[in-house]
């Protein structure tokens, strides 16, 4: 039966029409984006060529690239201080944050202790306060460190103070009930319902960790990204300067993606 | 009287302005007893439980479980709320053990006291399963379970089925009344639900609105073990009927549907 035949073909090749749509539709959230920013990049190389834009001021993508290759190895080495920084700077903040959010939410008097010195604290413009940490902790990574942590754990602590306190009134009167200290409730509680809160608190720090510490580095240092930012600059290698910034974003996608995925297993766990 | 409460009242302190929640109630419950406390949203059932629980300090009156004043949270109370407020990211085992962790009492003795509570209320299959995986029944069946673990000889529920559909409430009410019947043990159970209350209790203790007291103390005559069919008996319905009488002044004063 031919007309059967060609029908059953038809509605087949509709399916797979159907199926390849599907599969469009899936991946745009990633085609677009990835569309645009290639898009952007061409007309910026497009630029480049035809204005004759001189490469000090704009070097053109395909230079930075090949500033990035050749150099690698020299990027690479500066990208490891800068990313052992940022880390530390975060794992500090994390630590801090929790700690300070726990004192804050165990003790009242402490929470109107602290509470508005550290809000006050919070007013003071970062950046003003770098000279004073050089001042108190010389120019060695210390006092990088000791900027990039006061950049970084505010968000941490009051993402931490909000989860903490994110708990049922009738949870609250349980444990109450069945006479758990508040450490217990702290620990078996508190903090396991404040999950989801610490990740979203730690999502903003590491990304702040990171310009905390390049802005140190600004400053300070003889090493690291930031430094060979500002040193490419200076010698008017703009593309150098660029490709430094090009390691600088995976540095940056890398620590952020180990965040990510910690909140993703986390979920998992703290969901059921 | 295992449960006494002897004109207690209990005023909010707000800020500047007080609320008055309860004005004066006195009530009684036997051991062994199953009572309700029947009344409209806000007339202070909720702090009355929270008084008797140790949870909240009455600011007049006095409250005594046991023959010992109730000043303080003590452990051989047994508590249920609206929600089932299980630990999502504990096994429900792990939850029904969670007042014997908070007491610091040896776990493994309670381990087969809690897989048996869990087999009577039959989620036997589902001591390994996390919260997320039941249904909302089935939590509040956990949630009963936790509350029995360490053995209290008062059990305390503020509106424990009140989230949950019609069908799966009238199954809570037939398992917690075989729960209250094999554990034999003093209950008092808030709702506003009066087939709820007629159904469960042996006693229905109606409060009236704000500042409220105890208007009514209803015996429900009804032989035990209950079955579900005596709902559709006459009795029943002309016992419900004289408690929607005797209480629609007071869901009237405050506004409030009958259900
Ligand atoms: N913690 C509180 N602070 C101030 N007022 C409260 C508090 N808890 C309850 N109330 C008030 O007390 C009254 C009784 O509340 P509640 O005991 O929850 O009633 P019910 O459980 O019968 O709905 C209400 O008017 C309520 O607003
Ligand atoms: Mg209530």
């Amino acid at each position: 039966m031919p007309t059967a035949h060609a029908a059953s073909e038809a509605a087949l090749a509709t399916q797979a029409e159907q199926r390849s749509v599907r599969t469009f539709e899936r991946a745009t959230p990633y085609l677009l984006p990835a569309a645009t920013a290639i898009a952007f990049i061409l007309a910026w190389e497009a630029f480049c060529y035809f204005s004759g834009v001189h490469p000090v001021i704009l070097p053109p993508p395909s230079a930075v690239l090949a500033k990035f290759f050749r150099f690698f190895p020299l990027i690479f080495a500066h990208s490891v201080p800068t990313t052992l920084e940022s880390l530390a700077a975060f794992l500090l903040a994390c630590l801090l944050g929790c700690g300070l959010a726990a004192v804050v939410v165990l003790s009242r008097r402490m929470r109107e202790a602290l509470w508005p010195n550290l809000v006050f604290f919070q007013l003071i413009p970062k950046i003003a306060l770098a000279p004073l940490f050089i001042v108190w902790l010389g120019i060695g990574s210390e006092s990088r460190l000791t900027f990039a942590l006061f950049v970084t754990f505010f968000p941490m602590l009051v993402a931490t103070v909000a989860g903490l306190e994110h708990v049922d009134r009738d949870m609250l009167r349980l444990c109450r009930s069945v006479g758990a200290t508040r450490l217990q409730v702290l620990f078996s509680v508190r903090f396991p319902s404040a999950v989801p809160f610490i990740f979203s608190g730690m999502k903003i720090s590491i990304t702040l960790a990171i310009i905390g510490v390049i802005v140190g580095e600004f400053i300070t240092s003889q090493r690291g990204l930031g430094y060979l930012i500002l040193f490419a600059s200076s010698r008017q290698e703009t593309a150098l300067s660029m490709a430094a910034i090009v390691m600088l974003c995976i540095v940056g996608l890398v620590l952020y993606g180990a965040v990510a995925l910690g909140e993703r297993i986390m979920k998992k766990w703290h969901d059921g | 009287m295992y449960v006494r409460c002897a004109r207690v009242g209990k005023v909010y302190a707000t800020g500047r302005s007080a609320v008055q929640a309860i004005k004066s109630v006195d009530l009684g419950v036997r051991e062994g007893e199953f009572v309700s406390l029947l009344g409209p949203s806000g007339c202070g059932k909720s702090t009355l439980l929270m008084i008797v629980a140790g949870l909240e300090t009455a600011t007049s009156g006095a409250v005594t479980v046991a023959g010992r004043p109730m000043d303080e949270p003590r452990t051989d109370i047994g508590i249920m709320f609206q929600d089932p407020t299980l630990l999502p990211w504990r096994s429900i085992l792990e939850n029904v053990l969670f007042p014997i962790r908070m007491m610091r009492r040896p776990i493994p003795t309670y381990r087969s006291r809690a897989l048996e509570l869990l087999a009577e209320v039959g989620l036997g299959d589902f001591a390994e399963h996390r919260p997320r995986h039941l249904s909302g029944g089935m939590r509040q069946r956990a949630a009963i379970c936790r509350a029995l673990v360490h053995e209290p000889r008062l059990l305390l529920m503020d509106e424990p089925f009140s989230a949950l559909d019609a069908i799966t409430r009238d199954e809570m009410n037939i398992a917690l009344l075989r729960m209250w019947e094999r554990h034999k043990i003093t209950a008092l159970f808030v709702t506003h639900s009066i087939r709820e209350a007629v159904f469960l209790s042996d006693r229905v203790l109606v409060m009236n609105g704000r500042p409220s007291t105890i208007i009514a103390d209803v015996r429900i005559p009804f032989a035990r073990p209950r079955e579900f069919a005596i709902g559709d008996t006459p009795e029943f319905n002309a016992l419900c009927g004289a408690l929607r009488d005797k209480i629609g002044e007071a869901y009237r004063a405050a506004g409030t549907e009958v259900h």
